[in-house]
C-alpha cells in the first residue's frame, strides 16, 4: 500500500540538467556579464531567500495544522516535512551570500558601506555587519534545530506508536510557531526590507509572509499532484486537494489584501521617504509591477472558485504553477529594483538561475522522501485523514 | 379498473386519491441505511425531514449540487461594477472635487466601497434566492407532519401512488419496514391515517 | 465520520437529540431566573442614564465633552473602535472558525454572532453623535440630493460608513438564516400564546426539508466565504481611518492587519467574559466544556502575540525609521504622560496573555475569567492610546495639550455597555444560545457517550 518513494533516472536527469543549466547560468552571470558579478549575486540571494521561505512554509503548514490538532493534512504531511529539510541546504547558500558580504564579493547591502550616509548612520546600531551576521545565523540556526527536532520525532513515532512522541512534537510545533512569529518578520527585514536601507514599511514582515503561504502551499501541491500521478500516495483523494486548493486560493487573497494595504496606505499617504519604493517601481517595472499583482490575485481567484477546479489535479496545478511563477517575479520586484534598479530583466540568466536553483530544491525534497516512508504511519489521526471526506 | 374507480385500501369511498406513506426514524445513520434500502426498492421518495442538516442524503436522494453560489457570485460582480462605477462616475463626470490633490479617478480609493458593495450584493442575494428557490417566506403555515421532527424524528414521506391496491400498498410497507422505520403511517387526501 | 480517540468529547454527560433540545430552549421555557431580572434592571439603567447623556450631547454640542483642539477625536472614537473590535469575534467563529472546519464553534457561534449585532449598534452610536448635528447624519450616505453634492469617495470615513452598515446588515442575515431551523424547533416547542406565532413568523415555514437543508448549507458555506474577508475589511477601514493620515503613530502600514487581529483578539475576550457567566448562569456547561474555553483560549494567544509582536514591530519601525516625529511619538507613548495607559495595554495584552502557554492556565475557568477581562480593558486602552498619545502632542508645541473625559462621556460609555447588555439579556431569554441544529450535528462525532446512544435504533 505504501510503497517508499525511489528518486528513479526519470527523475533524475531533468533535475541534474536544470542544476546544469543553473552552473551555465551562474558560470555566465559571474563572467560574461560586464557588471562585476552584480547580477549574480541579485539572483543568488533571490533564489536563495525565496526557497528558505518556501521551505519553512513547509514546517508553518506542519506547526499550524499540529497545533490546530488538524487530521486532514497527515496523508500528506511528510511531502511539507520533506521540504522543510531544505532549509540547513538554503543556509549554506546563504552563507555564501553572508561570506560574500564580509569578503567584499558584492555590494547588495547598501547599508554596510554607509559612507557619510547621514540616515544609514542613524540605523548604524542594527544595520551593521557582525549584528546582521548573528541575526542571520540565529534565524537559520533555530529554523534548523526545530525542523531537524521535529524530523526526528516524527521518524521515531513511524517505529513506535508512542502518544507520549506525539504530543511531544506537538510541543515541538508549537516551540517553532513561536520562534517563527518573530524571525520570520525579522528576517524579511534583515534579508529584503533592507536592500533599500533608507526604506521602511511595517508591513512588510507580514507581506512577505503572505506571499510565501502562497508559494509554499502551491509547491506543496504540486509536490501532493506530482507524487500521485507517479502512483504513490494511495491515501491521498481529491478531499485532500480541495482543501490545498482553498489554501492556495484563500492565501492569495491574503496577499493581495496585505498588497493592498501597503500599497493604498503609502499612496494615500503620500510622504516621499515612502512613495518612493512604490515610485520607482512604476516607473522602471509598471507593466511588470501591476501585472504581478493583478495576476497573482484573479488567476487563483477566478481558477479556483469552483469546487471543481479545486477536486481537478490538473486545473489545480496550472493554477498553482502559475501563481509560483507569480510570486517569484514579486520576490524579483522585491529584490531587483533595490539591487540592480532599472536594468534588471526577467532575462535567460535569471530563468536559467532560478531552474537552477529550483533544480536543487527539488532533488533535496525528493532526496528526503525516498529517506522515509511517505505516509507517517503511527500518526494517531492517519485514519481521520484517510477517511475524510469534506461536508462542503 | 381505471384508477379513478379503484377503491382505496382502507375505506370504501370511490374517489381520486393520492396516497402517501410517512415513515420515521431515530438516528441519521439508520435514515440514511433506510433511504439506500428505499431507493434501491424504487420507492418514489417526496420529501426528507430532518432536525438537522444529515449529509451524505444528497447523494442518496440524488439532489444536485445547489447553484446559490452561483447566483451570488453573479450578484457579487454586479455590485463590484456598481461600486466601482458609480463612484468613478460621481468623481469624474457627476461633480469633480478635488480632494487632497488626489486625481479624480483615484482607483485605490474605490477598492474599499467596491468591495463592500460586491459583498452586500452577493450576499443578499443569496439569501433571497435561496428563500425564493426554498418558497420560505414569513408568516407561512407548513404541514407539520409531527413536532418532534425538529427535536429528534427523522421522516421519510413517499408517494404510494393514486388509489394503490392491498398489494402495492403491502409490497411498500415491507419495504420499509425492512428500511428499520420505526413508525410507518399511511395517509391519504382524505386524511384517512392508519398505522402500521 | 468517528474521530481519534485522542480528541477531547465537546459534549459531555447524558446526550440524545431530545435532551439536546430541551437543554438548550430550557430558558426560554422557563420563567426567568431572579438574577436575570436583576441584570436587566441594571443594565437598562445603564442604558438610559447613557442615553440622556447622548441625548443632552445631541441637544447641546460635543462641547460637553472633554475633546479639544488637540484631541478631538477622544472616548467616543475610542469606544467605536473597541465596541466595532468586539464585534469581530461572532463573524470569525462563524464564518472563519466554519471554513476552518472547527467543531467547536457550534456551541458558542450562535451568542457570539448576537453579541457581535449588538456590539456593532453601540459602535454606530458614537460617530453618530460625535457628528454634532444629528439631524443632519443622512448627509453621510451618498443619494441624490439639491445640493448637487456627492459624499468623498475619497474618505476613509466614508468606507467606514459602507464598511460597518454593510458589516452589521450581512451580520444579521448570517445570523438570521443560521437561526431559521432553531426557530422551528421553538415553534414546535414553545407553548406561550405571544411567543410561539412569533416563532412561527420568525421561522418562515421551515420544516427541516433535506432540499432546503441541502440549500442552506451551500448558502450557510458562500455566505462563510464571504464573511471572512468582510470581517477582514471592516477592521482594516476602520485603521484606515488612522492610517491613511500622516499623523507619527497612526501613518503606518501595519495597521490593517494589526488591527484585525487585535479585533478578534477583544471579540475572543469578550466572548469568553460572556460565555463563562451564561454556561454557569444558564447550565450549558455540558456544551460549552472546558475544552471550548481552551480552544478559545488558545485563539487568544494566538491573537494576543500577533497583536505583541504587531506593537513591537511598531516601536522597532519607528525607530528604525529614522523619522524623528515617529521617535517621540512612541518614545512619547511610553515615557511621556499618558505611559500608564501605554503600560496597562501593554501587560493586559502582551504579558498577561502569554501565561495561557501553561495548559494548566488554559483549562482553569477563574484564570480565564480574569483575563478576560483585563484583555476587554487593555484593548480598550489600546483604541485609547493610538487616538489620544498621537494627538496630544502634534507637531506644534504650543497646542500640546491634555485630555480627560468629562462624566457626560463617560455616562455615554457606560451607557454603551448597558444598551449591549440589555440587548444581549434579552436574546438569551428569547432566542437559543447555542445553535441546536449545528450541535445535533456533532453528536455523533464528539460526544463522549455516544456509542451508548447509537443503540437506540
Amino acid at each position: 500500500m505504501n510503497k517508499p518513494f525511489l528518486i528513479s533516472a526519470k527523475y533524475k536527469i531533468p533535475l541534474l540538467s536544470c542544476m546544469a543549466i543553473g552552473l551555465v547560468s551562474m558560470a555566465y552571470a559571474l563572467f560574461g556579464e560586464p557588471d562585476h558579478g552584480v547580477r549574480f549575486w541579485a539572483n543568488f540571494h533571490l533564489n536563495t531567500v525565496w526557497l528558505i521561505t518556501i521551505a519553512l512554509c513547509g514546517m508553518v503548514f506542519i506547526g499550524l495544522h499540529s497545533l490546530g490538532k488538524s487530521a486532514w493534512q497527515v496523508a500528506i504531511q511528510r511531502v511539507p516535512e520533506a521540504m522543510a529539510l531544505f532549509v540547513p541546504v538554503g543556509a549554506v547558500l546563504f552563507l555564501i551570500v553572508l561570506a560574500g558580504l564580509w569578503l567584499g564579493w558584492h555590494q547588495l547591502f547598501q547599508w554596510a558601506h554607509p559612507h557619510g550616509d547621514a540616515l544609514l548612520e542613524m540605523k548604524k546600531a542594527y544595520l551593521n555587519l557582525p549584528f546582521f551576521s548573528i541575526r542571520s545565523l540565529g534565524y537559520l540556526g533555530g529554523w534548523i534545530f526545530f525542523v531537524l527536532w521535529w524530523r526526528r520525532l516524527s521518524l521515531q513515532q513511524d517505529k513506535q506508536a508512542d502518544v507520549n512522541l506525539f504530543r511531544k512534537s506537538e510541543k515541538v510545533a508549537g516551540g517553532f510557531m513561536a520562534f517563527f512569529a518573530l524571525s520570520g518578520s525579522m528576517m524579511a527585514w534583515d534579508w529584503l526590507m533592507s536592500l533599500d536601507p533608507h526604506w521602511f514599511s511595517t508591513l512588510y514582515g507580514w507581506y512577505v509572509f503572505s506571499g510565501m503561504l502562497v508559494s509554499g502551499v502551491a509547491v506543496l501541491a504540486l509536490l501532493v499532484i506530482g507524487l500521485r500521478k507517479a502512483g504513490y500516495l494511495p491515501g491521498v483523494h481529491a478531499e485532500h486537494l480541495h482543501d490545498l486548493g482553498k489554501y492556495v486560493f484563500a492565501f492569495s487573497i491574503f496577499w493581495t489584501y496585505l498588497w493592498f494595504s501597503q500599497y493604498m496606505l503609502i499612496w494615500y499617504g503620500n510622504l516621499p521617504e515612502e512613495t518612493v519604493y512604490f515610485r520607482q517601481r512604476h516607473q522602471e517595472f509598471n507593466v511588470l509591477f501591476l501585472g504581478t499583482a493583478a495576476s497573482n490575485f484573479l488567476i487563483p481567484f477566478l481558477g479556483l472558485m469552483t469546487r471543481n477546479a479545486k477536486r481537478t489535479p490538473w486545473v489545480l496545478a496550472a493554477v498553482c504553477g502559475m501563481v509560483l511563477c507569480g510570486h517569484w517575479l514579486d520576490f524579483f520586484l522585491l529584490i531587483m529594483p533595490c539591487t540592480l534598479g532599472g536594468q534588471a530583466e526577467v532575462g535567460l540568466i535569471e530563468i536559467g538561475m532560478m531552474l537552477g536553483f529550483a533544480g536543487l530544491f527539488l532533488w533535496v525534497v525528493l532526496r528526503a522522501l525516498s529517506k522515509a516512508a511517505l505516509v507517517p504511519v503511527n500518526h494517531p489521526y492517519l485514519k481521520e485523514s484517510n477517511a475524510y471526506k469534506t461536508p462542503y | 379498473m381505471p384508477a379513478t374507480q379503484k377503491m382505496t385500501s382502507f375505506n370504501n369511498t370511490t374517489m381520486t386519491q393520492a396516497t402517501y406513506i410517512k415513515a420515521y426514524y431515530r438516528d441519521a445513520d439508520a435514515l440514511k441505511r433506510g433511504l439506500e434500502h428505499l431507493k434501491a426498492n424504487g420507492v418514489e421518495i417526496l420529501d426528507v425531514l430532518t432536525p438537522f442538516p444529515v449529509h451524505g442524503l444528497d447523494r442518496i436522494l440524488g439532489y444536485r449540487r445547489s447553484w446559490i453560489g452561483r447566483v451570488g457570485f453573479i450578484a457579487g460582480a454586479v455590485g463590484a461594477i456598481t461600486g466601482f462605477y458609480f463612484q468613478t462616475w460621481i468623481f469624474t463626470k457627476s461633480y469633480p472635487l478635488n480632494i487632497g490633490g488626489k486625481p479624480f479617478l483615484s482607483v485605490p480609493s474605490f477598492v474599499p466601497v467596491t468591495f463592500e458593495l460586491s459583498v452586500l450584493f452577493a450576499a443578499f442575494a443569496m439569501v433571497i434566492a435561496f428563500l425564493i428557490r426554498s418558497k420560505l417566506s414569513p408568516g407561512q403555515a407548513p404541514i407539520i407532519h409531527n413536532e418532534r421532527i425538529t427535536d429528534d424524528l427523522f421522516m421519510v414521506l413517499a408517494g404510494a401512488g393514486v388509489n394503490p391496491t392491498e398489494a402495492t400498498l403491502a409490497d411498500l410497507i415491507g419495504f420499509f419496514k425492512d428500511s428499520g422505520a420505526e413508525g410507518i403511517l399511511v395517509k391519504d387526501d382524505l386524511n384517512t391515517a392508519k398505522n402500521y | 465520520m468517528k474521530e481519534s480517540p485522542l480528541r477531547e468529547p465537546l459534549l459531555i454527560g447524558e446526550k440524545s437529540y431530545a435532551i439536546i433540545t430541551a437543554d438548550i430552549t430550557a430558558p426560554i421555557r422557563q420563567k426567568p431566573h431572579k438574577l436575570w431580572f436583576a441584570g436587566i434592571t441594571l443594565s437598562s439603567l445603564l442604558a438610559g442614564i447613557g442615553v440622556f447623556a447622548m441625548s443632552l450631547t445631541v441637544w447641546q454640542g460635543t462641547g460637553l465633552w472633554g475633546i479639544n483642539r488637540t484631541i478631538g477625536w477622544g472616548w467616543a472614537i475610542t469606544n467605536l473602535v473597541w465596541w466595532i473590535g468586539i464585534g469581530h469575534a461572532g463573524t470569525f467563529i462563524s464564518a472563519i472558525l466554519l471554513l476552518f472546519r472547527q467543531k467547536w464553534r457550534t456551541s458558542i457561534n450562535r451568542s457570539a454572532e448576537a453579541m457581535t449585532i449588538f456590539a456593532v449598534m453601540c459602535a454606530g452610536i458614537f460617530p453618530l453623535i460625535h457628528m454634532g448635528r444629528l439631524p443632519l447624519a443622512h448627509y453621510i450616505l451618498p443619494y441624490p440630493n439639491t445640493r448637487g453634492v456627492w459624499v468623498n469617495f475619497n474618505s476613509p470615513l466614508l468606507w467606514d460608513v459602507v464598511a460597518i452598515s454593510t458589516y452589521l446588515l450581512v451580520s444579521v442575515l448570517f445570523w438570521y438564516m443560521g437561526m431559521i431551523p432553531d426557530l422551528a424547533t421553538l415553534r414546535d416547542r414553545v407553548k406561550n400564546k405571544y411567543l410561539q406565532p412569533l416563532y412561527k413568523f420568525l421561522s418562515l415555514g421551515w420544516t427541516g426539508s433535506a432540499r432546503h437543508w441541502s440549500r442552506h448549507e451551500s448558502m450557510s458555506l458562500v455566505l462563510a466565504g464571504l464573511a471572512a474577508p468582510l470581517v477582514l475589511s471592516v477592521h482594516s477601514i476602520v485603521s484606515f481611518d488612522f492610517a491613511t493620515s500622516v499623523i507619527p503613530g497612526w501613518h503606518t502600514t501595519i495597521f490593517p492587519p494589526y488591527f484585525v487581529a487585535g479585533a478578534i483578539f477583544s471579540g475572543f475576550a469578550m466572548v469568553l467574559t460572556l460565555m463563562l457567566i451564561a454556561r454557569k448562569a444558564m447550565n450549558l456547561e455540558d456544551y460549552i466544556t472546558i475544552g471550548h474555553v481552551e480552544s478559545m483560549n488558545k485563539i487568544i494567544i494566538a491573537m494576543g502575540s500577533i497583536v505583541g509582536i504587531a506593537y513591537i514591530t511598531e516601536l522597532f519601525m519607528a525607530w528604525y525609521s529614522g523619522s524623528i516625529y515617529e521617535r517621540f511619538v512612541f518614545y512619547n507613548r511610553a515615557m511621556g504622560p499618558y505611559a500608564w495607559a501605554y503600560w496597562i495595554m501593554m501587560s493586559c495584552n502582551v504579558l498577561w496573555p502569554q501565561l495561557l502557554w501553561f495548559r494548566r492556565l488554559r483549562r482553569s475557568l477563574v484564570f480565564t475569567f480574569i483575563l478576560s477581562i483585563f484583555i476587554n480593558v487593555g484593548m480598550w486602552f489600546e483604541r485609547f492610546v493610538i487616538v489620544v498619545t498621537s494627538l496630544h502632542r502634534d507637531f506644534l508645541p504650543s497646542s500640546w495639550s491634555m485630555y480627560s473625559p468629562t462624566p457626560i462621556e463617560i455616562a455615554i460609555f457606560t451607557g454603551s455597555l448597558g444598551i449591549f447588555f440589555t440587548l444581549f439579556l434579552l436574546f438569551i431569554r428569547f432566542f437559543p444560545v447555542i445553535a441546536i441544529a449545528e450541535v445535533k450535528g456533532i453528536l455523533k462525532t464528539s460526544y463522549a457517550g455516544y456509542p451508548k446512544n447509537d443503540q437506540l435504533q
